[in-house]
């Protein structure tokens, strides 16, 4: 008995895996299955639609997306959006790659570029420029063209939507500054090196670098004038040549190490470090000020203020956008569509940057209602002042394997001397090149 | 009864009771296991559109020098857990087993932390190694020594750190099971040993220690286990770096098939991890069959 | 053992523990503070008994399902891998058969594999099976496990053969030996067993992650890690307090357990 129970689970067990293929196998024949009979007929239907949102929203932006469910409930009593909170990429990576692989993804999710262009060519990601066109779609120029063109794909048309986006800028220690006998904050890059070692003294270092991700660093880098991916999609060179942008962006940032005016840290600590007064200087994004404001607890005056700039004055975005997946319903495609008209619209917007406490507005026709906000809360105010600097991180295929592994790593041996910035860059260019010759470009 | 008997027999009822535990492993385990085998042929465009490419996962795998890396950090890693895991429980389940008072409320207190999340516990760890202000640079400045030691700074600190948290998290667990080990030797063997004039480092050597060994096999495979399951100590306290300083394997095929979504070449690393640990399952037991001693 | 050496041992042994410990007396004592003294050198070492966090923390999440979750599946994963470990350990140690120390070798060598490489695959089986978003996706794979049928071959091995054909001899069959002889004496390792088991269930995190879509199926550690980080920062006292929330019912079931174990082989008292 037992032997022919086992003989008939392995017979389970080789099916299984055929049919996994072979539903793989369909995907390709047909890319985009329910969504290529073009836009989902009408945005009124009368019956009840639920549509599931995967998303990073956690801790307090848990309870300012609820409430834009809440008011969008309201707006649209037939639509239930159901929100699945996760806690950050790495959890939503596996859970999403699973999902699509099992052909179950969400109607909604936070996507980041990079991954969507996999998605696109898949077939996974609705295509949004018909809705955009349609009858119930809106118009984009009152969006941030910044911010849009990172969900806009090279055959034009437009895939994600922006939704929690930050601009990297400086907070500074006023107290620290004053003592120190700084009136303002350091325009150029000069300034900036030398405004740290002021502040330095032995065994405490003025800037507290974060590097969880890479973009605090790739705003040095865009202010150098850099550009890591040539118009074709593939490793730009020029980035990465021994007198270019990655070198001299490195080697500001390893010289103010090796001085003691700036120090490695991990995780979020470079906060902490902050608050409690033992650096003055850190780089983060809009979304830093709630938690800085809490740790700092008026112990001393923060400051905020744009980067200072080099060749150029830039930023860069970090941030999530919307995707739509094509194995949703058309009912639930035009649903979530609906969803993601009304978080970007103004009202969205708006409701997003005062209660996010973090996020900038994706559109340029909110700041004017704001006004009372922004002068209470100045990280977004002056965030909004670099907004048109910013930029947002490439979205080729082979990006998100670069940006953690490859540039972090250059970042990182530079820092801890373990490689010159330009034997950094040299390798990081090689493994650049094999991983575009690899993953692909757009 | 003919016990000679007995030991040669195939007896089919033993499958019924196998039954049970073998169809979840086969399900569960067995069969993915030969589908991933099966995904490592095909190259995927993120977990869609299979196309067969023959043995280029593995052939790429091969050419890769993170991988080749991360089969050094994992023996490294692995190794050091495993010797230090299964030493330090020893030493504290000897001096807890040789009847102090109060061992039970130490046995308690080692185990905490294996109770705790670790998400939760190496947020505070990470904590801990930071640089400057990290509590261990703290104290040293107290002593008057350097306190500029980034903990996870360099490849080899951090992977040293991520080893000390490793053990820190499973020597209660480790320790429970010595002292386990140690209740079922006979009192009457170390009192005879005592009573022969065998000091005390002599009755543990000739008496506890090999009497011992089915649980010290069982201790180092568990720590193995531990050793090469650990994924959420690195992700919180190092993501694979500095310099994948401690990418070990089953961070890379984590990060490959989940943060990359090359889901092939992941699968291919899986492979080879499997066959590794076949290998290595293999040769223990060769070794515990001469070494290890289960008693008349 | 002599006096200088015992005080010794003692001073180790306390040494050890306030190490050990210090990481976690932070955690609580840090759920305690306010965010100015979190995490300063030596500001969070003495609580100040704020218990503003824990209101917090409770108020964001809903706690007692997630807990509820978590203990019920711990508890149910815990006993149907304990009745199939013992019986398969059973048949391997005590049912001869040419196979046993293949299957056996072939239990262990799988149960060493992440489960992150498998995961895609299982995923896959539990989209068949109608599993998603339910607890069977999050019980029944983990119903057999490898370290627990090796634990108790391990110990099954130390019991003399004779004692089963003298039992068999008696009439007493081998499901009866198996329950009557070997459980009762195999309790301590039970034990043992029985916590690993359970906190092997209480700490997974990815994989309910994967398969669940929400609160009422999800366990604690999935609650638990959307306090760890926002993409922008961590609210490091609330998270401290969440922490201890998910942790006290851990250590009460532990010094439960624990008196279990101490009484059950001081009761036996197996022999080797």
């Amino acid at each position: 008995m037992s032997l022919r129970r086992k003989g008939k689970a392995s017979l389970t067990a080789a099916s299984a895996l055929l049919l996994t293929l072979t539903l793989a196998g369909c995907g390709s024949q047909s890319p985009a299955p329910s969504n290529s009979g073009g836009t989902p007929s009408t945005g009124t239907a009368t019956q009840p639609v639920t549509l599931t949102f995967w998303n990073e929203m956690t801790g307090p932006y848990e309870k300012a997306l609820n409430g834009e469910i809440q008011q969008f409930h309201k707006l649209h009593p037939n639509i239930t959006v159901q929100s699945v909170v996760v806690p950050n990429d790495a959890a939503l990576e596996p859970k999403l790659l699973a999902a699509v692989v099992g052909q179950q993804p969400p109607t909604l999710s936070q996507v980041n570029p990079p991954w969507a262009t996999g998605f696109i060519q898949t077939g996974s990601l609705v295509n949004l420029t018909p809705l955009i066109q349609g009858t119930h779609g809106f118009s984009l120029s009152p969006y941030y063209a910044n911010m849009l063109s990172p969900g806009k794909w090279p055959d034009g048309n437009q895939y994600l939507m922006p939704f929690n986006l930050g601009a990297a800028i400086m907070y500074y220690n006023k107290q620290q500054f004053q003592q120190a006998g700084i009136s303002t904050p350091p325009k150029t890059w000069a300034e900036f090196s030398q405004d740290a070692s002021k502040l330095s003294t032995h065994g405490r270092q003025a800037f507290a670098i974060t590097l969880v991700h890479t973009y605090p660093w790739l705003a040095f880098f865009y202010q150098a004038g850099g550009d890591f991916v040539n118009p074709k999609g593939m490793p730009n060179a020029a980035a990465f040549a021994p007198n270019g942008p990655g070198v001299r962006a490195l080697t500001l940032w390893s010289d103010m190490v090796k001085n003691g005016s700036a120090v490695l840290t991990h995780g979020y600590a470079s906060q902490t470090n902050f608050a409690n007064g033992t650096s003055s200087i850190l780089i983060g994004t809009t979304g830093f000020y709630p938690y800085l404001q809490q740790s700092v607890n008026n112990k001393f005056p923060i400051g905020e203020a744009a980067l200072p700039g080099d060749v150029q004055q830039a930023t860069s975005l970090f941030g999530g956008y919307l995707g739509i997946f094509s194995k949703s319903t058309p009912a639930q495609q035009q649903a979530a569509f609906e969803f993601v008209k009304y978080l970007t619209s103004q009202q969205g917007t708006l409701y997003w940057m005062e209660h996010s406490e973090g996020y900038l507005p994706v559109r340029t026709d909110v700041q004017a209602q704001a006004q009372s906000f922004l002068a209470t809360h100045p990280a977004q105010a002056v965030s909004l002042t670099v907004l048109p600097t910013a930029k947002m991180a490439p979205k080729v295929a082979w990006w998100d394997e670069f940006s953690q592994r490859v540039l972090m790593n250059a970042i990182t041996s530079v820092l801890i001397n373990k490689a010159t910035p330009v034997t950094a860059m040299q390798q990081a260019y090689t493994q650049a090149v094999q991983l575009a010759q690899k993953d692909g470009t757009y | 009864m003919n016990a000679t008997n007995s030991a040669t027999k195939n007896h089919p009822i033993g499958f019924l009771y196998l039954l049970p535990s073998l169809s979840i492993f086969l399900v569960f385990w067995l069969i993915p296991l030969v589908m991933v085998g099966g995904f490592s042929f095909f190259h995927f465009e993120y977990g869609l559109h299979p196309t067969w490419v023959g043995v280029a996962q593995y052939t790429s795998l091969f050419q890769s020098g993170l991988f080749w890396q991360s089969i050094r950090v994992t023996f490294t890693f692995s190794i050091a857990v495993v010797l230090g895991g299964t030493v330090i429980s020893l030493l504290f389940a000897t001096l807890l087993a040789s009847g102090l008072k109060g061992q039970g409320i130490f046995r308690s207190l080692f185990f905490v932390p294996y109770v705790m999340p670790v998400v939760a516990t190496s947020a505070v760890w990470l904590w801990m190694y930071q640089p400057n202000n990290g509590i261990i640079d703290e104290i040293l400045g107290v002593f008057g020594l350097n306190r500029q030691i980034g903990w996870v700074n360099t490849p080899h600190l951090a992977l040293v750190s991520l080893i000390v948290y490793t053990v820190w998290l499973s020597f209660g667990f480790t320790t429970l099971l010595f002292m386990a080990g140690m209740t079922n030797i006979p009192k009457e063997l170390t009192e005879a040993a005592a009573v022969d004039g065998a000091n005390n480092w002599r009755a543990f050597w000739h008496v506890t220690w090999p009497l011992l060994s089915p649980t010290t096999f069982f201790v180092l495979v568990v720590n193995l286990i531990n050793a090469f399951q650990a994924f959420t100590q690195i992700y919180a306290l190092t993501r694979g770096g500095p310099v994948n300083g401690t990418t070990t394997l089953t961070y890379f095929i984590y990060e490959t098939a989940f943060n990359y979504f090359h889901f092939g070449a992941a699968s291919a690393g899986a492979v080879i991890f499997f066959l590794l640990i076949v290998t290595l399952t293999g040769i223990q037991f060769l070794i515990s069959r001469r070494a290890v001693y289960y008693g008349a | 053992m002599r006096k200088t050496n015992r005080s010794f041992a003692y001073g180790f042994l306390v040494l050890s523990a306030i190490i050990t410990l210090f990481p976690i007396w932070w955690i609580f004592s840090t759920s305690f503070e306010t965010n100015t003294r979190a995490y300063s050198f030596p500001g969070a070492l003495v609580p100040q008994f704020h218990w503003q966090n824990y209101q917090t923390a409770w108020s964001l999440a809903p706690w007692g399902r997630f807990l509820a979750n978590s203990v019920g599946m711990g508890l149910v994963t815990t006993l149907l891998a304990l009745l199939t470990s013992l019986l398969a350990a059973y048949a391997l140690v005590f049912i001869p058969n040419r196979l046993n120390k293949l299957i056996f070798s072939l239990i262990l060598a799988t149960m060493m594999v992440p489960f992150y490489s498998i995961m895609i695959p299982d995923y896959l089986i539990v989209r068949d099976l109608g599993w998603l978003n339910s607890y069977m996706a999050q019980v029944i794979p983990f119903i057999a496990n490898g370290f627990a049928i090796f634990l108790f071959v391990q110990f099954m091995r130390s019991f003399p053969k004779e004692l089963q054909d003298a039992a068999l001899m008696d009439g007493v069959g081998r499901w009866g030996y198996l329950w009557k002889i070997l459980v009762p004496n195999l309790l301590p390792a039970i034990n043992t067993v029985g916590v690993y088991l359970f906190l092997l269930s209480w700490n997974a995190f990815l994989w309910p992650l994967v398969v669940t879509n929400g609160p009422t199926v999800q366990p604690i550690q999935v609650g638990l890690a959307n306090f760890l980080s926002t993409a922008n920062g961590t609210d490091w006292t609330v998270l401290s307090a969440a922490a201890a929330i998910t942790t006290l019912p851990m250590l009460i079931l532990y010094a439960f357990a624990q008196r279990q174990i101490v009484e059950s082989v001081s009761r036996t008292g197996i022999k080797g």
